[in-house]
């Protein structure tokens, strides 16, 4: 008789087979389209870290280059072995113990440790992809820019293979761990683990901006050393990034015994850290799966109403049912701690960092670099508001999917539904960017006109962002799929996701960047900056924001107004 | 088949199921009944090992479904409340893969699908892929995985709902047939009409507990000769006064 684990990856061979397939039922254009932009984000990449690599190798930086470039290394392998610990981690939590297939499986015969090795399969192929398709541009440029052997490259590929496996594995041990010991809700110790571990990060971060900031005031030679010297902890030799680093050094060097010996490394201590999860998953995974699936009963009453009345007492002016659709989007956004977490971490870590502007006194220097990082921290507000909206807003129609015939037998247009999402998005989003953008101005001693532009700009943003994720998600919807992930990485996600960047990309060039870059060249005058390129880049702003708000959302309220569910 | 000793499975402070204590014998068709949050999918997840029981234990066929689930499993098959599919496989694959799980050989697999989709009708559409069926659909391909390998007790929440008045006939006459060839029914459904008429007994749960258990004329007799299970079960379970 096969085996179930054997029978379980020939069925999902099977379900890759007919995906695949079955793309030809899916419009050229679409496929057409993910395709350009797979390769545009690509060679962005590409061309971004082969420049920053040739920059290295140019004389000014001899007798470092070797120590910097082997650093950067160390450092990106450790951030992508972090990085996707957890990702495995947090994703191997739903797939051992919250989805359907998991209970179908465990009513039948199949051995626990063999449904972990195949969910654990499964969640390394899923949370490794990406990262593996971000990191291969860095990897590629590193090769040309030191003019690697051809066979540098198929190793390389072996590299990676060897050395995602070892986070996967630890991320699996970590999930049954907590799942079996901890008695909270697994999902939000493995996140609070994720914030710690970000949090330490940003304050690591902090330290090396820090350094990176008296570096500038001294020599040359002293500044790299300053900030080599924080980040040294990336190169120790226990550590499974340095092996890959190592491995990936050696192979562009042409030395393979080396290379070889150290994917070795990663290889046997990935198989042996398997074995162990396998091990553990035939004492801890039964037992965890059914404790997981027997939480509950302590989380799920509502303690208090009172912050909702308020907020229904403050929309006084708007009418009742867009009211009460706000208000159900706020109530469900913030009962979902994996929901507003995430949020919070990032515009969180934005916030520790801005109120750390006065430490680099970039408020007392010199006039261009408090405009550098004035114009940096709008793109960053941004930048991070823009994922926000992408992650969050855009599958919100999407995700009334499963309850559409609760909206639907409602006296209630659809437009109203879609306009509900839009404000709710536009009112949340502007709080809290235009909250951070305040900080930063302050912490920076921005001028009242400045700060006057920054409002503008974002409360431009976050209309366009939110027009483009509301409008996009009816466009687009996914509504049979309940998990927001998998419907953010879906074609309407993938669009938005990129016609947002370029959105903030322009907004940002024509509303901020005028003013901030006029007064780091000192080239223009004044009253040159006010009566001509400023109201200009604002002018033309204003009209891309009312583009990005207005047509996705028409768009959306025609797709919207035909959705049969 | 089944036996349940002292089961109790708490949800944090709430106890969904309370010291039940239940033996269903080879070749009876239990019916489960009991209202909203009685615990009637507690009972059945942990019968078939998704819960973990806190107190108690319950064997199946003799395995107990803690220590031996394996052992347990191949003897039993679930029907839950939402079926469960791949959506990238057809029906006809996801029969294939669950017969094999079960180590049907292939005359025996082959020979099993082709009489249950006979039976169950899953002709015309057993070789679409599973994500464009509808809910009553999918509920036949699930009906059909259950009895691919013969189970010796079949356990199923809500069986009737979504599917069509044929097929639903069609599986009240299965369920029978499993009966009548040794097999056990152990079945929790709202339709009391269901329970009425296909059930050798009858439990109802209330609140966690078993408050009743028996044929239908015992039931009776203890509702103090009520005459449809409708009002025996309102009686039973104190909501007569809710009509």
């Amino acid at each position: 008789m096969t085996s179930p684990l054997n029978l379980l990856i020939r069925l999902r061979l099977r379900c890759a087979r007919h995906a695949v397939s079955d793309l030809r039922h899916h419009s050229v254009l679409k496929i057409v389209v993910i395709t350009v932009m797979a390769s545009g984000i690509w060679a962005f990449l590409y061309i971004m870290f082969r420049d920053g690599l040739s920059y290295l190798n140019r004389e000014m930086f001899t007798g470092f280059k070797e120590v910097v470039v082997s650093v950067i290394l160390s450092l990106f392998f450790f951030t992508l072995m972090v990085l996707l610990f957890f990702s495995n981690a947090i994703i191997a939590y739903g797939s051992l113990f919250r989805s359907q297939e998991t209970a179908f499986l465990f009513a039948r015969p199949v051995p626990d440790w063999q449904l972990y090795l195949y969910k654990l399969g499964e969640t390394l192929l899923f949370s490794s992809w990406a990262f593996l398709f971000l990191a291969l541009p860095m990897i590629v440029a590193y090769g040309v820019t030191q003019r690697a052997p051809w066979h540098y490259y198929p190793g390389a590929a072996v590299v990676f293979g060897a050395f995602a496996l070892l986070p996967a594995v630890w991320g699996g041990i970590a999930t049954l761990l907590v799942a079996r010991i901890v008695s909270g809700s697994p999902r939000r110790v493995l996140a609070t683990m994720a914030g710690v571990a970000l949090f330490g990060a940003s304050i690591w971060w902090l330290g090396i901006l820090q350094a990176f900031n008296e570096g500038m005031r001294s020599s040359g030679e002293m500044w790299i050393q300053s900030v080599i010297g924080h980040l040294r902890m990336t190169e120790n030799p226990l550590l499974p990034s340095r092996w890959a680093a190592a491995a990936v050094r050696d192979l562009a060097a042409g030395a393979l015994g080396r290379a070889w010996r150290n994917t070795w490394l990663l290889l046997t201590n990935g198989l042996f850290f398997g074995m162990v999860g396998a091990y553990a998953a035939r004492w801890l995974y039964a037992t965890g799966y059914q404790r997981v699936q027997g939480r509950g009963g302590r989380h799920g009453r509502v303690r208090t109403n009172l912050p909702y009345r308020i907020l229904e007492r403050l929309l006084f002016g708007v009418n009742t049912q867009m009211r009460l659709l706000l208000v159900k989007d706020v109530k469900t956004f913030l009962r979902d701690p994996a929901q507003w977490s995430q949020g919070l971490l990032f515009f969180g870590l934005l916030a520790v960092y801005f109120s750390n502007l006065r430490n680099f006194s970039y408020n007392i220097g010199s006039l261009f670099w408090s405009n550098f990082i004035s114009l940096m921290n709008i793109c960053a507000t941004s930048l991070t508001l823009s994922t926000f909206t992408c992650r969050f807003i855009f599958p919100l129609l999407s995700l009334e999917g499963r309850r559409f015939w609760i909206l639907g037998l409602l006296p209630l247009s659809r437009r109203k539904l879609m306009y509900g999402k839009f404000w709710f998005a536009l009112m949340g989003s502007f709080v809290i960017s235009e909250g951070l953008m305040i900080l930063s101005d302050v912490m920076l001693q921005v001028p009242p006109e400045g700060m006057l532009l920054h409002a503008g700009t974002v409360l431009m943003l976050c209309s366009g962002l939110s027009g483009l994720a509301v409008g996009l998600g009816a466009v687009y919807p996914n509504l049979r799929e309940d998990n927001p992930a998998k419907i953010v990485s879906g074609f309407g996600g993938t669009l938005n996701l990129v016609l947002s960047m370029l959105y903030v990309a322009m907004t940002v060039a024509l509303a901020a960047a005028p003013y901030h870059v006029s007064r780091m060249t000192d080239r223009l005058t004044h009253a040159e900056m006010m009566g001509r390129y400023i109201p200009g880049g604002l002018m033309l702003a204003l009209g891309v924001s009312m583009a990005a708000t207005f047509i996705p959302l028409w768009l959306g309220e025609r797709a919207f107004a035909r959705i049969e569910s | 088949m089944i036996s349940v000793e002292h089961l109790t499975k708490r949800f944090g402070t709430k106890v969904a199921v309370d010291d039940l204590t239940l033996h269903v014998p080879a070749g009876e068709l239990f019916a489960f009944l009991g209202p909203n949050g009685a615990g009637k999918t507690t009972t059945i997840k942990t019968l078939v090992g998704l819960l973990r029981p806190d107190a108690g234990r319950v064997l199946i066929a003799g395995h107990d479904i803690v220590r031996e689930p394996i052992a347990a499993k191949a003897v039993i098959s679930y029907i839950p409340d939402l079926p469960y599919l791949y959506d990238k496989l057809t029906g006809r694959e996801f029969l294939e893969f669950v017969g094999r799980m079960y180590g049907l050989d292939p005359a025996r697999r082959a020979e099993k699908i082709e009489r249950l989709t006979e039976r169950l009708e899953l002709g015309e559409f057993l070789d679409d892929l599973c994500e464009q069926y509808s809910h009553g659909m999918k509920q036949r391909v699930v009906i059909a995985a259950s009895l691919l390998h013969d189970p010796k007790a079949l356990i199923v929440d809500e069986p009737m709902v979504g599917l069509d008045p044929k097929t639903a006939r069609v599986v009240k006459d299965i369920f029978r047939e499993l009966v009548q060839d040794s097999a056990t029914v152990f079945m929790s459904t709202h339709t009391l009409s269901v329970a009425e008429e296909l059930a050798d007994r009858i439990g109802i749960i209330d609140r966690g507990r078993l408050v009743a258990v028996g044929t239908l004329d015992e039931l009776k007799e203890q509702a103090g000769g009520r005459r449809g299970l409708e009002e025996m079960f309102l009686k039973i379970t104190g909501r007569e006064e809710g009509r």
